[in-house]
Formats: structure tokens, sequence, C-alpha cells
């Protein structure tokens, strides 16, 4: 998985992998651990990677009732933003307010309304046709932004709540020809964090017996050398490691002041908001949260009210919070779901309710950050919220805007294991050059 | 100003590669020079451009050329295009040019007369199958053969506990409980080894573990995550395998397969070739298919001719054609099927059966292809019945080379960790077997033994080959030496193997997961999986397919190894170790062979037994001893 050896690093064992010595923990005053935080800042922005925290809307986020409230037969009033004439669904009076920050994406054209198909075409640019299997943005940006011998994983997925119907089994995403060091690291409570990271038992014994593994290994490997025995005994390492590590310490939420976890506000998807944003903090290229139930076929009109109260608070954290660490500039947060839902195009019917639908004709996505530019508007539609009149988008496209705000070459060429080049984005992929 | 062009080539050659270059008639074109064509050449002149006209996948298309004329002119390198355009590095036109030394080969190869391989080798299936042990001494001979031209010499025979573990994890999936490891290292019986292989292919295991490999690679190669509830149809299979039935007959009745789930098991294949809504397809089958069971890259022929071989577009739609009027009806479980949606009238015999290209990413779409074997004719078929027994009859057919050297390949693999060809599917000129006589032999041995995997496991494991060490001797240690077998490679446990093997060291039936204490056990709803499937679920990888040289495991895995209460309390097998040994000796001696299977060599013994005296508590201390053991690489390989 996400950060484990590359299979082929045979040599990297050698007597003492473990590195057991209590050397490698001293420094972690709970003041200043996250020392990259520090650097950065003296040494400029520009320095610090970047990095994505990708909000995954999972079942098919209504944008009628979030961020492009049409002008026909609306279920909800509209709310002034902090950029002139443009408006949000009342439901998001923190994110309105923070409008300066977001460029909003209104023509989102993506054509499949099929929950699986959509889902794994929003995160890898192709429509799954069975015999090719393509990586996910995320593992293209853990094999790009990430660092070979970083302690924590490179691509982490957070569950961030199921608040009714996902529509299917949480998306996973597969590293493909990236090879397994780029899979995702699921965790699947933020309030846990990472499974399994203490010993059932105390320090001293789990030490001792470490250090008896450790000579054990050393013997074995030097018999009947092997690629996969080197790779397992990096994994040891590296979970040790990991284990030792003041970086861990990102997944303790209860590390944080009372003050900024009231503000991203007593949900799991704030939770995973808050983890995501340490975990940035620490290092961590790509971030995925899900935020799984929209999949409202009974009418978006509630269902999005009672979510939109945790969400809307949370985000405009998320981003307060960037913005005060410095840290804004640098991470993109993107905000997608597999598909819109219907506007109202006749007025009677199952699934004609507005935004009761799946619907991938005109829907609405938004980044912020990471250097894209804030208050702007790219894309129209018409009054029922049905048709882009100006500035489609298509997923390639959409992706290719990531990428190029995370400065990831989407054109570069990969080897699969029967030698066939592979890039991640088509040759016609062009980045929505408006958005920055 | 081209002759001058060309004279002053010469001179530079001249200068460059000495007279002494060499003639070698012995070089053929499909061994020696494709794979360094695959490497440079073939992305511009291949199946997916031809630029210039040329295509230098064949040596027939070399000899005919392109716009400029012949690539080749045998006997006449100086003469060749492809030699003056290779020579100064014109081409290939990117930054991956050919080395010196393979520049040289292939104006070996061109000056002795540019051959392909002879194809003049006699099959003869009429013979019966072999005795195991003479046919495994066929084996050694044809390994030997190459290590002693490679001078790489064979690491020696195994340990009785190496060959115990590792056979009985090859063969049930499962390594030997501690009683059993004791009992085969007292023996005595010089036959001890070929009694523990019928024996071990005389249990349920035997069926039900290849059965399980077989399943899951279907699963892992589906794009729909669903499992579709594998027991049943792995239950079949598993008869199969124990009844020593044909892998032909139970492939064919996977193919041919028409009625309910209920019924007929084996359609549950079928629903891993659905698509992600669960919808079978024909394309997704065909891709399937051709990796499997004829081990070739068809798939990429889905939309374009293929870029390295000689596959065309309609190869694969010539074969998605048969399943054209194939259907699945999705949920709920009692309804699932497989049936053709067959014209009600029936039409005139002798009608062919069409496919059209669909709309979408591949070329052509639109035109209508054929139903046709691969490589074989555009059969007559009934349009009234169902086209997918005559395919199953082709597939598995004694004449179709494709079917039986795909199977042994992935057989071998599944033993030795790697096949002759490897990927295991990407057969073809451009990828020549490590070992084509053996393939062929084995090919031919299955065959005639009645597509017998039983017998070809008997005598692939009576071989010397099988029996080596996995530790290397001087002159070995390299990875190319274990892709000529000259020691055992060592193979990742599946995520299926690890559970079970760590129920048998820990000497309990079952490792249920830690339970969160703040969740609420649902007792009205569905029953979470078992503890297995759940283990098997968190230890692979969706997407990923089981390759035993790969570790696919993680940092969250090995997290979860280190640090669950499961395996930091030491099991049963403490507590009845401990109860029985007299002294630590004895007691590391019995954690050894319950968790890896062979006893503690004395150094061990004595590091380990100066740990225990270190420790306070001796029970704590047998526990960390076995945390250190499932930890090891020894243990999550099977050497």
């Amino acid at each position: 998985m996400s950060f484990s050896m590359a299979s082929s690093d045979s040599k990297i064992f050698r007597r003492g992998f473990l590195k057991l010595s209590a050397a490698g923990v001293v420094g972690a005053s709970s003041s200043g651990w996250l020392l990259p935080r520090l650097a950065y800042s003296s040494e400029g922005r520009a320095e610090r990677p970047k990095a994505c925290i990708m909000l995954h809307m999972q079942g098919g986020m209504s944008q009628h009732h979030t961020f492009t409230v049409p002008e026909y037969r609306a279920q909800n009033e509209q709310i002034q933003t902090a950029v002139a004439g443009v408006q949000f669904c009342e439901y998001f009076p923190r994110l309105a307010a923070r409008m300066g920050d977001i460029c909003l994406i209104r023509g989102m054209s993506t054509g499949n309304t099929v929950h699986e198909r959509a889902r794994v075409m929003m995160h890898t640019g192709y429509n799954p046709n069975g015999t090719v299997v393509y990586p996910s943005v995320g593992n293209i940006a853990s094999c790009e932004l990430g660092t070979a011998d970083a302690e924590l994983p490179n691509f982490v997925s957070i569950q961030g709540g199921n608040d009714g119907d996902g529509a299917g089994a949480p998306h996973r995403s597969v590293p493909a020809y990236l090879g397994p060091r780029h899979a995702t690291v699921p965790i699947n409570d933020p309030a846990r964090g990472l499974e399994n990271l203490r010993s059932a038992i105390a320090q001293r014994p789990f030490d001792d017996g470490a250090r008896l593994l450790d000579e054990f290994e050393t013997e074995l490997q030097s018999t009947r050398p092997s690629i996969a025995g080197a790779a397992h005994q990096a994994n040891l390492r590296r979970a040790v490691q990991l284990m030792r590590s003041d970086k861990m310490r990102a997944f303790e939420l209860e590390r944080e002041p009372l003050t900024i976890r009231n503000a991203y506000g007593n949900s799991q998807f704030g939770r995973s908001l808050l983890l995501a944003r340490r975990l940035v903090e620490a290092g961590v290229p790509f971030i995925e949260v899900t935020l799984a139930g929209w999949d409202d076929h009974g009418g978006a009109l509630r269902s999005v009210g009672r979510r939109a109260a945790y969400m809307d608070p949370a985000i405009a954290s998320l981003i307060d919070d960037l913005k005060q660490r410095g840290l804004f500039d640098n991470t993109l947060i993107v905000l997608m779901s597999e598909f819109g839902r219907t506007p109202h195009l006749a007025d009677s019917g199952y699934n004609q309710t507005l935004g009761a639908g799946h619907y991938a004709n005109a829907w609405t996505t938004f980044m912020a950050g990471g250097g894209v530019r804030g208050g702007r508007v790219i894309g129209r539609v018409d009054a029922r919220g049905g048709t882009v009149t100006d500035r489609p988008v298509n997923v390639q496209d959409f992706l290719a805007t990531m990428c190029h705000a995370l400065r990831i070459d989407y054109r570069k060429e990969y080897m699969t294991r029967e030698g066939r080049p592979m890039t991640f984005l088509t040759p016609s992929a062009r980045p929505v050059q408006e958005a920055f | 100003m081209l002759r001058w062009y060309a004279t002053a080539l010469l001179v530079v050659l001249g200068t460059t590669l000495p007279a002494s270059a060499g003639t070698d008639s012995r070089l053929t074109f499909e061994a020696d020079v494709l794979p360094i064509l695959n490497a440079h050449c073939l992305q511009c002149h291949g199946g997916v451009h031809q630029k210039n006209e040329l295509d230098l996948r064949t040596l027939s298309a070399i000899l005919k050329g392109g716009k400029s004329g012949s690539a080749v002119l045998p006997g006449k390198p100086d003469a060749s295009l492809l030699w003056k355009k290779i020579a100064n590095d014109e081409m290939p036109k990117t930054d991956n040019k050919i080395s010196e030394a393979n520049k040289k080969l292939i104006r070996a190869w061109i000056d002795g007369g540019a051959k392909g391989k002879s194809k003049s080798r006699e099959i003869n299936l009429a013979r019966p199958a072999m005795k195991p042990a003479d046919f495994a001494k066929v084996i050694d001979r044809e390994i030997d053969a190459k290590l002693s031209g490679a001078k790489v010499p064979a690491s020696p025979r195994s340990t009785d506990a190496e060959f115990l573990r590792r056979v009985y994890l090859d063969i049930t999936g499962i390594p030997p409980a501690a009683e059993v490891t004791k009992a085969f290292l007292g023996s005595a019986d010089a036959e001890k080894r070929a009694k523990l292989i019928d024996k071990l292919l005389a249990s349920e295991e035997y069926g039900k573990h290849l059965a399980e490999r077989w399943v899951n690679l279907f699963r892992q190669m589906s794009v729909n995550p669903s499992e579709w509830e594998p027991d049943r149809f792995q239950g079949w299979m598993a008869e199969g395998f124990n009844a020593g039935k044909g892998w032909d007959a139970t492939v064919k009745e996977m193919f041919a397969v028409s009625g309910f789930l209920a019924d007929k098991p084996q359609t549950t294949f079928y629903y891993y070739n659905a698509d992600m809504q669960g919808k079978f397809e024909s394309k997704i089958m065909v891709g399937n298919l051709s990796q499997v069971f004829l081990g070739v890259q068809l798939q990429c022929a889905e939309c374009h001719n293929h870029p390295f071989s000689d596959y065309k577009q309609k190869d694969f739609w010539g074969l998605a054609a048969f399943f054209s009027g194939t259907s699945t009806p999705n949920n709920p479980p009692n309804t699932r099927a497989v049936r053709d949606n067959l014209p009600k009238q029936p039409p005139k015999t002798g009608t062919q059966v069409a496919i059209t290209i669909p709309k979408g990413e591949a070329r052509n779409a639109g035109t209508r292809v054929r139903a046709k074997f691969l490589g074989g004719e555009e059969p007559n078929l009934d349009a009234g019945v169902s086209f997918r027994p005559p395919l199953a009859a082709w597939l598995t057919g004694k004449d179709n080379r494709l079917f039986a050297r795909a199977s042994v390949n992935r057989l071998w693999a599944n033993f030795f960790a790697r096949g002759f060809v490897n990927p295991l599917n990407d057969f073809g000129d451009h990828n020549a077997p490590s070992h084509p006589e053996l393939l062929d032999t084995l090919a031919d041995e299955f065959i005639v033994s009645g597509f017998d995997y039983k017998h070809l496991i008997r005598c692939i494991c009576l071989s010397d080959a099988y029996q080596r060490t996995s530790h290397v001797v001087k002159g070995n240690e390299k990875t190319e030496a274990e892709l000529l077998f000259a020691r055992m490679s060592s193979k990742v446990l599946t995520p299926e193997e690890l559970y079970d093997a760590l129920c048998v060291a820990l000497e309990v039936p079952e490792i249920a997961p830690p339970v969160n204490p703040k969740k609420k056990p649902n007792l009205k709803g569905p029953q979470p999986p078992s503890p297995r499937s759940q283990f098997v679920k968190f230890f692979r990888n969706p997407g990923e397919v089981d390759e035993p040289t790969e570790l696919k495991l993680g940092v969250p895995h090995v997290l979860k190894l280190m640090n669950e209460a499961n395996f930091n309390a030491g099991g049963k097998v403490v507590e009845r170790v401990m109860a029985s040994a007299k002294t630590p000796e004895e007691t590391i001696d019995g954690l050894f062979i319950a968790v890896l299977a062979r006893p503690a060599t004395s150094a061990e013994r004595e590091k380990f037994a100066a740990f225990v005296a270190r420790q306070s508590s001796p029970r704590e201390a047998y526990d960390r001893v076995v945390w250190v053991l499932i930890n090891s690489t020894g243990f999550i390989l099977n050497h």
C-alpha cells in the first residue's frame, strides 16, 4: 500500500533496521512538533510543495440546493456572497462570506449519470471500460508530489460520514500502473485515526521484542535474499518509525485547541476536515474526504439543509485555518461529486422534484486555495439550471485544472507492466485557464 | 547526394564496428531480435503506428518492408535499411537508443541470413501420460540443461522442514500443524516426500485451494466490485479438481453454461465478467478470457490493432461475437442465470453470426465482425442455439495450444513464483518463454493426461527443481538465477493463506477482529462476514491481482500484525508448548515448529533463550517469541 517500500529497493536492509533507539523520539516537544511548517514559513511559501484536500460528495450533490440556485422555481432563498452578483443557497452563509477565496465552476458537463461509473470517471478521467484500469488523481498525486521515504502515507482517504443514501459501495481508488505503494490508506473514523498505531502491549516489552525481531530478520535475509522479503522488512521498519514518529500526532485530534475543534464542528465531517488539515501540515500531499449520502431521490431540500448545518462551518473553518497557518496558497481544496441533480425539466412525475434525479449535463464544483483565483465564477447555466450556456467543463479538463494547480504533469508517460505507455489524462485535456 | 551519404555511412560503420562483429546463423528473429525491436522500435513501427508503412513485428513484414523497400536483405547487413538506420542512431528518434551490443547482435543476425525460428517440433498426442517420477526427470533435464548452459549453479535439495511447509502451502494453502511437522521430521521413510505429495493431493484442501486461487483471479480481474457469493462456484470447481476432472471439461462447462445459478453454480463465472452495474459484457469477457485462458493481451485489440503482436481488432470482436446474445439478469440472487437472446423464428442454418463494433473509444465503430476463433476459422453457427458451446469446445480443444500452454504456465507459477512466460498473460513472439521446450512438453503432458492438474502437480512436486532449497549458493544470488529456477523463489502468502497460517500458528480455530466497544452489536440485521473474509478484505487491496513475487502489503497491514491484541497474546500455542516442554530451549523449539514448521537452529535457540531469561514473566516472554516469529519474513513468505 501507499507507503510500502519500493519493491526493487532490496539494498535498504541493514543491521539495526528497526532503529529502536530512543533518540528518534527526541525533539518531540509539544509546542513545535510540526517542524515543516516552521521551516517553510521561514523560507517562504514557494518552497512548500503543493497539497490537495478533495471533498467528495458521494451520491450526486444537488447544485440547486448548494451553490447554483436556479432562477426558475427554486426551493430555497438565495443569499448574497462576498462577491457582487454571486449568490449561494441560503444554507451556506459562512461559505458565502468566503466566496472571495472560491472559484466556482458552474458548467460541469460530464455526461455520465450512473453512480459507480461516474464516480470512477470523476476520479480517473475515464469511463471504466473493463479492460484498462486507471489510477485516480490521488494516486497520481501520491506518485508525483509524495516523498518516497515519508513516514506518513502519501494518499489518505478519510470517511467523512454517511448522511443519507450513498448509492453503492464507497469509491476506492486503485493505483493501477503506478504500483501498490501509491495505493490509498483508508481512515474509517477520523477520531480514531490510523488503526493499530499503538501496540496492544507496553512499550518496554514491545521494544524488547522488536529488537529480537530485528536480529532474527538480519540473519534470514542474508541467506535467503528476496525482493518481497526486503519489502516486508522495509514495511516493518516504517511501521515502527511511524509508531515512534512525532508525525503520528497528526492523527491525534485531541491535541488541537478546543476553539479550533469547535470551529470545525462536532461532526464526523468536521473532524475529517480537521484531520485533513493536520495531515497537510505534516506533509501528506493528497487527502480525500468522502461525505456519502447525497443520492436524494426523495428530494434534496431537507437533506441538504441538514448536511449544510455541519458542512458550511467545517469547510469555512478549513479555509480560515489554512489561511491563518500560511498553508492556503499551497493547498488546493476541491469540492466535487459524481454528478449533479435534475432541474425542473417536466413538472410532474418521479424524479421530477427539483434535485431528485441524477443529472450530469450542468452541475457545480468548486476549488479554493492552491493558487486558484478566488472570487471567480466560471460558466453559466440557464434559468432552469439544466443547460450550460457558457463555458462547459468536462471531466478531463476538470482534472487537468487540478493537476495544473498542483503542478502535476498530466501528460507524463508511465509504463504498464505489459509495456503500454500511459498518461494520466488524454492529449485533449486542457486546464481551465480562467481559474488561475 | 544519397549515394554520398550511404558511402559516408559505411565509412563511419567501418570505424565503429570492426569486421569481427560476427556472423551467427543460430540467432533467430523471434528469440533474439524481436525483443530488441519491441523495446525500441515497435512504438512507431508496430500495430498502432506504422510510420513510413513499415511494420517490424514479424519477419515477413520486415522482409516486405515499408515505403522505402525491404528493411532487411538477408546476409547483407550493410545494404539493409534496418541496419543503416540503427547503426548511427538515426533510429529510434527518441532517446531510447539501441545499445552497441544489441546493434552487434542485429547485424550478426542479418549477416547469418536473417533466420526465423524453425517450426519443426513434433507433437505426439497419441501417447499415454508418463509416470510422474519419469516426467519429473524430463522437467529436471530441461531445467538443468539451461542452468549448465548459463553456468549458474543449482542450490542443493531442501531440508525436510523446508519442503514440508512449502508443499503444504502450495498444494493445500495451509501450513502444517505442529504434530504433522514433528511426525514428518521424525520419519526415516526414504519415500516420505512422494507419499506426502500423494496424501496432500488426495485431501479435500487440494481442490479447495486451487479453486480458491482460480476464482480469486476471476474476481480480481472483474471490474465489478461485487463478490457474487463465490462459495458455490468455488465448491463446484473444487469438487471437479478433487475428483480428477479435466481442466478442459471444467472450463468448457463454465463457458457453455445456460440456466439458473440454483442448478448451475458456474453461472457465477459470467457475473465476474460483468460491467460495474452487474450487466454481462461480451467485450469484458473477451478481454479476460484471452488473458486468463489463452495467455494473450487481446484486450488491446478492442480499440486498435495490437501494438506489439499480430492481433487485429477483428480478432477481438470475432471472439466477442460468440457472446453477442448473452445476458445475465441482475439481483436478487435467486434469479441469477446465464441466457442467450435468440431469435424466436430460427433462421436458416449456416447463418454467419456477427457483432457490430459499438460506438465509443474503439476505432472502426459500426463495422460488423463475424464470429471467428482466434487464429482459426469463422465457423458456421446455428443462429437458433447458443453460440457459446462451439466456442467452449474450440477454446478447450486439444488443438488449441494457447489454452494448454497458458494453463500450464499459470500452474507452474503457482509452484515456482514465476512462469516461463511473464507476465503470465502476455504470450507472444515479442515475449519469448524462458524454457520454450519445457513449456511445450508440459503442455503436451497436460493434454495427454486429460488436462489433469493433479497429474501435473505430482510431476512438478517430485522434480529436483521444485525440491531445491531457497537458500543461495555462490553464483546464484541474483534474481536472474530465479528465472532459471536455480533455487526456489520465495512466494508471498496470499491473504487467505496468511489467515490460515496464523490460525495454525496460534492454534486457534479463528481470529476474530477486535470489537469496537462503542458500537452496539446489531443482532437483527445481516450478520457480519466471517473473520476470515474480513481479514482477507483488509489484507487485499481492491483492484489488484495476487502476484507471488510482489509483496502488496503495506504499513497499515504490518501495523495490524504487530499491534493488534490477537497477535500479541500468544494464542493457544504458548499454553500448550509451555505445559509440555521441560526447558526454555525445548519451549523455543516447540514454538518454532508450531509457527515456522521447523526447529530453531542452535544459534537461534541460544539467542531466544537469552531473551526469555532477560524477561520477568516467562509467559509474556514466550508471547513475545510468537510475536517475533509471526512478524518475520520467514512467516510472511513461503520459501
